[in-house]
């Protein structure tokens, strides 16, 4: 399998209160697990990134549960409202149990 | 399906029956072949469930939409209102679909997004995916891509504080399938 890479857009620096969005995107196949291999017939096991996390100072403020209907390379924008000058942790989980994380911080000006 | 399960019950007793009386061979005698040949099928599909027997992998029937809809809404009666689902009405590739759940309104109103649930009605399973925000959330609008195996209504629901929920839904057509069926 390539290599999965996970990417990140965090603004940073914002001012205390602000909203900021936050995008995140993770080169996965998603196999569903309802494709057939065209040559023989037989399923192709299922294999998708089930959940994924943003947090905040160790706090998840952002959970998505996936099912094998969220597209290949899964994408998600979403938002935050920053509390103050802090680091963010991206941990994106497969079926087998294998993890990704990204860490990020981000400064109040 | 049922027909099958209960086929496979009552086949596997049958079984194991025989099995519980080695003591008398007439009974192994009086097995024609159409019952040995039920009985043998029966094994094997329960052999089958036995080996597949992820709960959220293929040996489970996929629920209908309106069950797993109601996993999360047990019973309660959903909102026609302040939310709203952005999607294309046309898709030309149903492998990646965009999809924006957007219930800012009903944050506007005072009131509090815990999750965002997305279901498609017409995929193989109807699950999507659940978002799940907290008050760091800042607002109650997340983007993302799916899967839509055919033209289909895709439904989100939001759940608020105090079991509250909200609902919409938009046709999407979908000009090739995705999920690769």
């Amino acid at each position: 399998m390539a290599t999965i890479r996970p990417k990140v857009r965090v603004p940073k620096t914002a001012a205390k209160g602000d909203v900021i969005q936050i995008k995140t995107l993770i080169s996965h196949p998603m196999e569903s697990g309802i494709r057939k291999n065209k040559k023989t017939g037989e399923l192709i096991p299922r294999d998708i990134i089930k959940r994924f996390e943003a947090s905040f100072e160790g706090d998840a403020f952002f959970v998505a549960d996936m099912h094998p209907a969220i597209s290949a390379d899964p994408y998600f924008a979403f938002y935050f409202k920053v509390p103050g000058a802090g680091s963010f942790t991206f941990k994106w989980t497969d079926d087998a149990g294998e993890s990704w994380t990204v860490n990020k911080s981000i400064a109040v000006s | 399906m049922t027909n099958g399960v209960n086929m496979s019950k009552v086949s596997l007793d049958e079984v194991s029956e025989l099995a519980a009386s080695p003591d008398s061979p007439l009974q192994y005698q009086t097995l024609d072949r159409r019952s040995f040949l039920v009985s043998g099928a029966a094994v094997a599909s329960s052999l089958a469930l036995l080996l597949l027997g992820d709960k959220d992998a293929l040996a489970a029937k996929p629920p209908k939409y309106e069950e797993a809809v109601e996993e999360v809404l047990k019973g309660a009666k959903p909102t026609a209102d302040m939310i709203t689902l952005k999607m294309p009405e046309i898709a030309e590739n149903g492998n990646v679909v965009s999809v924006s759940i957007d219930a800012t309104a009903a944050e506007a109103a005072g009131k509090t997004v815990k999750a965002l649930h997305v279901y498609a009605t017409d995929n193989p399973w109807p699950y999507v995916a659940t978002f799940h925000l907290s008050p760091l959330s800042g607002k109650a609008l997340v983007t993302s891509r799916m899967r839509l195996a055919r033209s289909q209504k895709v439904v989100a629901v939001a759940a608020l504080e105090g079991e509250e929920f909200l609902i919409t839904e938009t046709f999407v057509k979908v000009t090739i399938g995705g999920c690769g069926g």
